[in-house]
């Protein structure tokens, strides 16, 4: 079977869904975290993939995917800061503590 | 001379400005002296006196003269406002008579307010009032007419009001305001109507709108093309209008207790001035009600049936003040009454020369007041013109003008006799007599009382300051010649009579029949009050009013209770009007709030429904985030797909 777009397209899909479960159903901040970064990474194969096959010779989808990772780098280490910051308020991990700015 | 006519507005402005530096001054707390106050009062009636006499000897020189200056002050469509300034003998007459008085009692003021707190805000009221009766006067058109009318009805109610803090004052108060509206109304719904029923004249005719120089065109107009009816009711609002400020049946009830204002204002305001606005109006629109003979009929039945009820119950007031009053209303009733009759220039008559000696007559009894400490029960005075001469001779001075013997009542009171006579009112004028008998009862009685016999009070009456007195003195001169001297009879020595001035002279027959009459039944008043109240007569004659009292027991109750129409109007108030109100409180809280608090608890139920969304778990945000994306890209789909 020859590997083609849309396979990288579903596979994307599975892990973006995956995310969005992860996101919504863990009850660790940590875990939330990750979900982010599969979200993340499941926008990155989408780019990766249909830069390579409608955009040949052209690596704006490849760009794009490397700064995402910078970002995504950078938001998790902001993330993780904001994490001890609030830490240290609220010794917890669990989300659904944390629902202070509620109206 | 022109001059003082052109600018006949600076009369009115003159005191308004007065009002606002006392308003400003006081409010910003700019001067605290007195003398401010005072005179930037007086000044600006005193300029207004000096305009008003040369306005008043311009309009002795000229045959009709007439002045008027009119400027649009509202256009809405074709309806132009006017505003401006009328002058002709009629205003001119009112302007003298209202500077000369006002400045009189503003002098007297300053000695009787001396030590009262509100000393500043008096004056500034006073000058308030002199600014609305004054453009009252000078009003072009009946609309204009209304705006002034009714701030002298405000003026009014804040002077009768001085005193809030009693709660007899602050209820006198409102009971005057509230006794006004109901004449106001009428009038507001008179004005209107000339306005509405005589519309094509009054755009076509290209006169300003509603002016009285054109009143009389416009009211044939109306009655060419209506039916007699709708004049009579016109004329009828307008009248209802003069009936609640001049204080006639069934209005009259507010004017004796209007008395609780300082005794001051009860002379300028409240028997002078402001009440004789109602007989005014009546002179400005008599060519309409010219046309309507009904509601002149009804003015006649009503100028006397005031007359006849305020001087029965008049009889047995002890409170000085209230007998004047009692008495005033009495008074207007008979300027109704003449006017009704068809004797105009009688009726202004009585006007002018009623305003010199009430005015006086208060301003006694001010003077009586303020030396007994605030005593106003004649029951405990007496004996009072060794200590006040200059107040007793005044004030009997007063009484005979009052009770027309031969002083300036007995003349103007001639005339209104003589147009009952012209008009055929038989009855009424046999009645009109007696009452008028009995105007010389009841004053006498409070003569002999206050000033005749023993003292009977606790407290020692002081001095009347001359201040007090000098307005007195000045006002018995026209109380005593004004009558004799513009009745025509001193015509030998250039002195017009007011009758011919005014207009609307009637044809003069010198009868002595009636003035004979009068005068007997005068001193027939007289000679009662004597035997009654007076010990030197009881020499003669003895009779004690005990005796009377108990023997006519039934009729002096019904007297006291002032006929009891107030206990009819409150009887009213509580039985009937009170029920409604309730009623439409009920409605108010229940539909009208319910309505609004419905919309209010809507919101909130929302909000209560809205806010399970918000909870504040981050996860529930991402769901429903995530969730409605899902929803949009489906229906997307779907939509892409069918």
């Amino acid at each position: 079977m020859e590997v083609g777009l849309i396979h990288f397209i579903i596979l994307s899909a599975i892990l973006f869904c995956i995310g969005i479960l992860g996101l919504i159903v863990s009850r660790n901040i940590i875990k939330v975290l990750m979900s982010i970064e599969i979200l993340l990474n499941a926008v990155n194969i989408n780019f990766v993939a249909f830069a390579n096959y409608t955009d040949l010779g052209e690596l704006k989808g490849q760009v794009f995917a490397i700064f995402i990772m910078a970002i995504a780098a950078a938001e998790a280490a902001v993330g993780l800061a904001l994490l001890i910051a609030l830490y240290r308020n609220k010794p917890s991990v669990d989300v659904e503590e944390y629902d202070i700015l509620k109206g | 001379m022109n001059l003082f006519v052109e600018n006949a507005w600076i009369i009115p402005v003159l005191p308004l400005l007065a009002f606002l530096i006392i308003l400003f001054g006081r409010s910003f707390k700019l001067y605290d002296n007195k003398k401010i106050s005072l005179y930037s009062t007086v000044g600006s009636t005193a300029l207004g006196l000096l305009f008003s006499t040369f306005i008043l000897v311009w309009a002795i020189n000229h045959n009709n003269a007439l002045y008027q200056h009119n400027f649009t002050w509202i256009q809405a469509g074709n309806i132009k406002l006017p505003f401006g300034w009328l002058v002709d003998n009629l205003s001119a007459v009112m302007l003298m008579v209202v500077t000369s008085v006002s400045i009189l009692i503003q002098i007297y003021s300053h000695e009787y307010m001396n030590h009262d707190d509100g000393y500043h805000k008096f004056f500034a009221y006073l000058a308030l009032f002199n600014f609305s009766m004054l453009g009252l006067v000078l009003s072009t058109n009946l609309f204009q007419i209304y705006i002034f009318w009714e701030l002298v009805g405000l003026s009014s109610y804040l002077l009768i009001g001085f005193w809030f803090k009693k709660p007899a004052a602050a209820s006198a108060a409102k009971k005057a305001f509230i006794m006004n509206r109901i004449g106001d109304f009428g009038l507001l719904l008179g004005v209107v109507s000339v306005l509405y029923f005589g519309y094509s004249w009054w755009m076509s005719s290209h006169q300003p709108l509603l002016s009285f120089t054109a009143l009389s065109e416009a009211g044939s107009f109306i009655l060419a093309h209506n039916s007699p009816l709708i004049v009579t009711l016109i004329t009828f609002a307008i009248f209802l209008g003069a009936m609640a400020k001049s204080a006639q049946f069934p209005l009259h009830t507010w004017l004796p207790d209007a008395m609780e204002g300082p005794t001051p204002i009860s002379a300028l305001i409240h028997a002078a001035t402001m009440v004789a606005a109602g007989v005014f109006l009546i002179a400005r629109a008599y060519p309409l009600f010219e046309l309507a003979p009904v509601t002149m009929c009804i003015m006649v039945f009503m100028g006397f049936i005031t007359a006849f009820v305020t001087a029965t119950i008049a009889i047995v007031q002890t409170d000085i003040k209230k007998i004047l009053a009692y008495s005033t209303c009495s008074q207007l009733g008979f300027m109704v009454m003449g006017m009704g009759a068809g004797a105009y220039a009688a009726g202004l008559f009585h006007l002018v020369t009623h305003a010199y000696f009430k005015a006086m007559l208060f301003l006694c009894s001010g003077a009586i007041i303020h030396c007994l400490s605030d005593q106003q029960d004649i029951r405990h005075m007496g004996g009072l013109r060794k200590h006040m001469p200059a107040v007793a001779y005044t004030y009997l001075i007063g009484t005979f003008a009052i009770s027309g013997i031969l002083l300036s009542g007995f003349w103007s009171k001639e005339g209104i006799f003589m147009g009952l006579e012209a008009g055929k009112y038989w009855i009424i004028l046999v009645l009109a007599l007696l009452v008028s008998g009995l105007t010389s009862f009841y004053m006498f009685r409070s003569y002999f009382l206050v000033f005749e016999g023993e003292y009977k009070g606790e407290s020692a009456p002081h001095k009347p300051d001359k201040v007090l007195t000098l307005p007195l003195i000045i006002l018995a001169v026209p109380s005593v010649i004004l009558g004799f001297a513009l009745s025509g009879s001193l015509k030998c020595i250039g002195i017009g009579s007011f009758a011919e001035f005014v207009g609307y002279a009637g044809e003069h027959h010198a009868s002595l029949i009636l003035p004979v009459i009068s005068l007997l039944l005068s001193l027939t008043g007289f000679c009662a009050a004597a035997v009654l109240y007076w010990d030197k007569a009881k020499q003669y004659v003895s009779c004690d009013p005990a005796i009377i009292k108990d023997k006519l027991s039934c009729c002096y109750n019904f007297f006291s209770n002032k006929w009891y129409i107030d206990d009819l109007y409150y009887g009213f108030l509580r039985v009937i009007f009170l029920p409604l109100t309730r009623i439409f409180a009920w409605f108010d809280r229940t539909i009208i709030d319910g309505i609004v608090n419905l919309v209010g608890e809507s919101v909130k139920l929302a909000g209560k429904i809205l806010r399970l969304f918000q909870n504040g778990q981050l996860q529930t945000y991402t769901a429903v985030l995530f969730g409605g994306l899902l929803i949009y890209i489906i229906a997307v789909v779907a939509f892409w797909l069918l």
